[in-house]
């Protein structure tokens, strides 16, 4: 017998009917979905390993748990395969950590979604796209476990746009918003094995974000003229952040990772230069109108990120020398970034070896 | 033929068991605990709701709580101090 946990079953026409059906439940991102029969669900939960019925997390504001065989069940709405299942449940136990503040990520005006990195083998195993157009339409990975989580925050935890989702706008990484990391040009180790983990292993980070920002430079040829594009955008102060700091994931491009990594500029010191180089002045604070309710620092400037709460990233595809800049869509009081480790079954790994000295790890 | 499909939802006894406490009756010695989400203005609209409520004689004084961050929700433990010693508790949702 499939053991279909506490989820009912119910018998439907054909699968458009179905389709159709969870769509006036409100149970969909407003495209169609796989029906998951008990028998697709049962592949994909057991791809985990773990017991259907183990509890992934609680969501005490809506009173809702989600265990493993729910978060098959939206796995195969989303149309991912088994494989794609680990990084899936990796995600929604970060996404559990008391540290995210999920509540605050679900709930808030300000149209969060969950950013995620992948970093490692396992990654490119699945086939997630780690190169051109990651965060476009194209990848089955990408597209399909990022809406895993999207479809169990709307059916399993009962969060819906206009709901309990308050986004006043909300943006298209609130439908999937998962790509994975390209190895960065020598000598930069991966992020996982800056965030701690052995280079063995596979992570996922997330981060409650805000819309992508892309942005070029490519007349300077230099790490400074590209990090002052950077900080440009990370600095607006028509942001609620300003003077608090916030967490930002940066995706260097190839050609801009090359010329950083190949100049010699550790991750440290491009994280230490994004952060002095996109404080605000008090002058710029009040041209754009803006009041922060933080003072600013000694050298009477308003902070916007600290050098640990910036996570640099390799991934997308050449160009004209791209980079992307993610900010999360609060101040840093107000979530943090998790890291997990992906567990894949009958993949033995190094585990995490260290915390290091990141808000991300 | 039909087809067997796994229903999304779960069934919460407990969760649709859920009703509303009775609701409070005002006195005019009872204190309204104000809950500050920490947004612009939170307090000077709270505490104004207050003034007036105080002025009608349905509440004697109030008390600010003031969260650490708008984002994040209310402790358990300020939620127990604040129904403890208030008689209704007023707060806004959102910005």
């Amino acid at each position: 017998m499939t053991p279909t946990g506490s989820l009912p079953t119910r018998r439907f026409a054909s699968h458009a009917e179905a389709s159709r059906y969870f769509h006036d439940q409100g149970w969909t991102d407003g495209l169609p979905i796989v029906a998951p029969t008990p028998d697709s669900v049962e592949d994909m939960a057991s791809a985990s390993g773990r017991a259907p019925a183990d509890v992934i997390g609680e969501f005490s504001p809506r009173r809702r748990s989600l265990s493993v065989w729910q978060a098959a069940t939206y796995a195969v709405m989303a149309g991912c395969e088994p494989a794609h299942f680990p990084m899936v449940l990796a995600t929604w136990e970060a996404m559990f950590a008391s540290r995210f503040n999920l509540q605050g990520v679900l709930s808030s005006s300000g149209g969060a979604a969950i950013l995620a990195v992948a970093s490692g083998p396992g990654a490119a195993e699945i086939g997630m796209n780690a190169g051109s157009g990651l965060l476009g339409p194209g990848n089955r990975a990408n597209a399909t476990i990022g809406r895993a989580i999207r479809l169990g925050i709307i059916a399993g935890l009962g969060v819906a746009p206009g709901g309990f989702d308050a986004s006043a706008f909300g943006h298209a990484g609130k439908y999937t918003f998962h790509f994975a990391e390209s190895e960065p040009p020598p000598p930069w180790p991966p992020v996982r094995v800056r965030l701690g983990f052995a280079r063995d292993a596979t992570t996922v980070t997330i981060l409650g974000a805000g819309a992508p920002r892309q942005i070029t430079q490519r007349t300077g040829g230099t790490p400074e003229s590209i990090l002052a594009a950077i900080a440009t955008s990370m600095r607006t102060p028509a942001q609620n952040v300003t003077g608090h700091g916030s967490y930002f994931v940066i995706v260097l491009g190839p050609e801009h990772a090359s010329i950083i990594c190949e100049r010699g500029w550790s991750d440290d010191m491009v994280r230490e230069d994004l952060a002095d180089r996109s404080k605000v002045t008090i002058e710029e604070a009040e041209r754009a109108g803006f009041h922060p309710t933080a003072g600013p620092d000694e050298d009477g400037r308003y902070v916007t990120a600290r050098p640990s709460d910036i996570l640099v990233v390799t991934a997308g595809g050449p160009g004209a020398a791209w980079s992307l800049v993610v900010r999360c869509w609060t101040r840093v009081d107000g979530t943090k970034p998790v890291t997990r480790e992906v567990v894949r079954p009958g993949v033995a790994t190094g585990g995490r070896l260290t915390v290091a000295d990141s808000s991300f790890s | 033929m039909a087809i067997e499909i796994v229903m999304p939802v779960v069934e919460d006894a407990a969760r649709q068991a859920l009703t509303l406490a009775p609701a409070a009756r005002l006195t005019p010695d009872g204190v309204i605990g104000l809950v500050d989400n920490g947004k612009f203005r939170a307090r000077e609209i709270l505490v104004a709701v207050a003034d007036r409520m105080i002025a009608a004689g349905l509440a004697g004084s109030y008390a600010v709580h003031t969260k650490p961050s708008a984002s994040r929700p209310i402790g358990s433990e300020d939620h127990a101090e604040l129904a403890a010693r208030s008689r209704l508790v007023l707060t806004g949702v959102g910005d």
